[in-house]
């Protein structure tokens, strides 16, 4: 199981709600940003259309205030105002709000100004907030001066002879008019207003139209009427702050349900899932996991897809972990069995060395190193009579249970067959068709069968299908036996076998071996070879049997290294003393 | 280890290459026993066969029966290693060799 390492576990906390949070702020974002839109959006329109309001509204006012006015003597009144201003030198005007300035305009104001100033105001009360005033414009100079002013509100008005100074573009939207902004094509696109918005320090933020009563060469006299647009821009003002207090209020109420809404449908049957697979690792398999299958996802999505997924991953997973415990529990018993199997075979070949303590003419040793658990090659060694020392190596075709169960019938029957005191020839072709009869697999078995006749060192000998023998000369090399060799054992019935002799002399030996000797390969698939088995065999000492074998096999474990071995290993090894030798020990 | 098979009327030649030991014999047994059906005249051609197992050899022993019945079977292209091995288990003896 993997563990996990501290960091991260904490990247995990850190981690486990950010979903959560993520939404959250999308949602704040997306909101804000909606409403932010359709404010900016609204509010431009609003202020567009309230402006042209303004516009269309005082420009009619001052038309109404001019069709009034026709009935009074304004013209006299003007020209009156407009000789004393130019009267006065240009320096003395100052900035016209002085009271000697005014002084010089004292006369004007009789009751013919005020039946004017009445008359303004008359039309004025019955049409809201606004302020009606005559004055004359000097376009030349960018000059509005004040003829007649219907202000009731002694702070901000303007005494006759008062002149302000104003941008040349808003004089000229007095005057001539102007085209109404974004409404074009719904109103008359050719219908222009003479209004004007002014922010003037005296009177703040207003709207003023106007309309002419009549002209002079220097000046346009009109009769105008303004509104503040103070009560407007409040109004908007209190407004946007509701509108962005509710925006706020609105996004964290939708970011909060949104959240609640993700947490429910997503983060938290993800967060049940990754908590069921935490557990499902953390615990040991028992095949009957249901941690998915009790989450009960139901999300009608994706998510509940995954869920799906997962569980189907659990019920497969639990399939297998029983199959890899029946699979097991079946390998566990067959290699158990595999090596009792072994230990039962081990048993048959003999195994108890020095074989024959009380006989000093020769000594015998042998193993059999199998490739798997059990083996197809076999020997044996038993004396047939106090003379005669009957030895046998045999090599089952295949390898495995089959081939053990082969050797095991092949060296019971050889032995059986061996200790009648017939000649080896006489033993391979008995065993030949015995094993022929039955043998439906096919299998077949190299033997090799010498009887020694321990008085003088001769063999007589038969081969059926094995690998040359070996005799290691006390005065010399160890040298293979090109026998005549026979069919293996079990290939074809009315086989014959023959006997050959070896003479061996005190202080030789009698090496046999099985296939698996010279046929033992390296990591470079290279054959040991019967050549290197001869140097070996040089190479020891021939006065002990199981020494011999050793250094064989030393020899052979060093050439072959890390390869896997492939086949079983048989070695037998006889050395003979002579009757002569053992008796002088 | 490889196979090819040339067959002309009642004749199969079967060409081998490579290793016949433990793990490529049954494939060979296999090919055998699917192809022998009506042969009179196997050739085993082993010019190109570096090694033979006795699982090899069994397979070879199981042909050489079948074709005991209804022909006769030749092994070709022996090599001096494959030859010895057939020496050794006294196949040479059973075997038809060219």
């Amino acid at each position: 199981m993997i563990k996990k390492t501290a960091d991260q576990k904490n990247k995990q906390k850190r981690f486990r709600h950010s979903l959560n949070l993520k939404t959250f702020l999308i949602m704040i974002a997306l909101v804000l940003g909606m409403g932010g839109t359709v404010l900016v959006a609204g509010f431009f329109l609003y202020l567009v259309g309230m402006v042209n309001q303004f516009y269309v509204t005082t420009w009619n006012q001052a038309n109404s205030e001019a069709a009034v006015l026709e009935q009074q003597n304004y013209y006299d009144k003007s020209m009156e105002v407009i000789d004393i201003y130019n009267s006065i030198p240009e320096e003395e005007r100052g900035d016209g709000t002085s009271e000697e300035y005014h002084a010089h305009f004292t006369p004007v104001i009789d009751d013919t100004f005020r039946t004017l100033q009445k008359a303004q105001r008359d039309l004025k009360d019955r049409n809201g907030p606004m302020n009606s005033f005559i004055v004359a414009i000097d376009s030349a100079n960018c000059k509005m001066i004040y003829i007649c002013d219907s202000d009731p509100n002694e702070e901000t008005f303007c005494y006759p002879g008062t002149w302000e100074e104003y941008p040349q573009e808003q004089i000229d939207a007095l005057i001539h008019g102007r085209k109404i902004s974004y409404f074009d094509k719904v109103i008359d696109a050719t219908q222009k207003v003479q209004s004007v918005i002014t922010n003037q320090p005296k009177f703040g933020l207003r709207c003023t139209g106007g309309s002419t009563l009549f002209e002079t060469d220097q000046y346009t006299v009109m009769v105008c009427v303004d509104e503040k647009l103070s009560p407007m821009a409040m109004a908007s003002q209190i407004f946007l702050t509701h509108y962005v207090l509710l925006l706020l209020f609105v996004s964290v109420i939708t970011a909060l349900i949104g959240t609640f809404i993700v947490g429910r449908k997503i983060v938290r049957p993800i967060n049940k899932m990754a908590k069921a697979a935490r557990t499902y690792s953390e615990n040991k398999y028992t095949g009957n996991e249901r941690y998915f299958k009790d989450l009960k996802i139901h999300t009608k999505d994706e998510i509940e897809n995954l869920a799906v997924t997962l569980e189907d991953m659990e019920s497969d997973l639990a399939e297998y972990v029983d199959n890899m415990k029946r699979i097991t529990a079946q390998e566990e018993r067959i290699n158990t069995e595999l090596s009792l199997a072994a230990k039962i075979q081990e048993s048959m070949l003999p195994r108890e060395f020095p074989a024959f303590p009380e006989r000093n003419e020769f000594d015998v040793y042998a193993e059999m190193k199998a490739a798997r658990e059990v083996g197809g090659d076999f020997y044996d060694f038993f004396l047939v009579d106090d003379d005669h020392l009957a030895l046998v190596v045999g090599d089952v075709s295949g390898k495995g249970m089959p081939a053990a169960l082969f050797m095991t019938a092949s060296k019971i029957m050889l032995k059986m067959k061996a200790q009648e005191g017939v000649s080896p020839a006489e033993v391979l072709e008995d065993i030949n068709e015995r094993i022929c009869a039955n043998n439906i697999e096919e299998v077949f078995v190299t033997v090799w069968v010498g009887v020694l006749e321990i008085s003088t060192g001769r063999v007589i000998a038969a081969n059926a299908g094995h690998e040359y023998p070996v005799i290691m000369h006390h005065n010399g090399n160890a040298e293979l036996i090109h026998d005549k060799h026979g069919f293996v054992i079990g290939g074809l019935t009315g086989m014959k076998y023959n006997n050959y002799e070896l003479q061996i002399e005190p202080g030789d030996a009698l090496f046999i071996y099985s296939d698996g000797v010279p046929e033992a390969m390296n990591e470079a698939d290279e054959l040991f070879n019967t050549d290197r088995m001869l140097q070996a065999l040089n190479d020891a000492k021939k006065d002990n049997p199981r020494r011999i074998i050793e250094q064989v096999e030393n020899a052979l474990d060093n050439y072959v290294g890390g390869a896997e071995q492939f086949d079983d290993i048989t070695m037998l090894c006889l050395t003979y003393r002579g009757v002569v030798n053992a008796q002088e020990t | 280890m490889n196979i090819t098979k040339k067959a002309e009327d009642k004749k199969l030649t079967i060409g081998v290459d490579g290793r016949l030991d433990t793990m490529t014999a049954p494939e060979l047994d296999e090919e055998l026993k699917a192809s022998l059906g009506g042969v009179e005249e196997l050739v085993m051609d082993f010019s190109d066969l570096e090694y033979i197992s006795s699982a090899g050899l069994r397979v070879l022993l199981s042909a050489q029966k079948t074709m005991n019945t209804q022909g006769e079977m030749t092994v070709t292209g022996v090599n001096d290693v494959i030859m010895e091995i057939f020496e050794v288990t006294g196949f040479s003896d059973i075997l038809t060799i060219k």
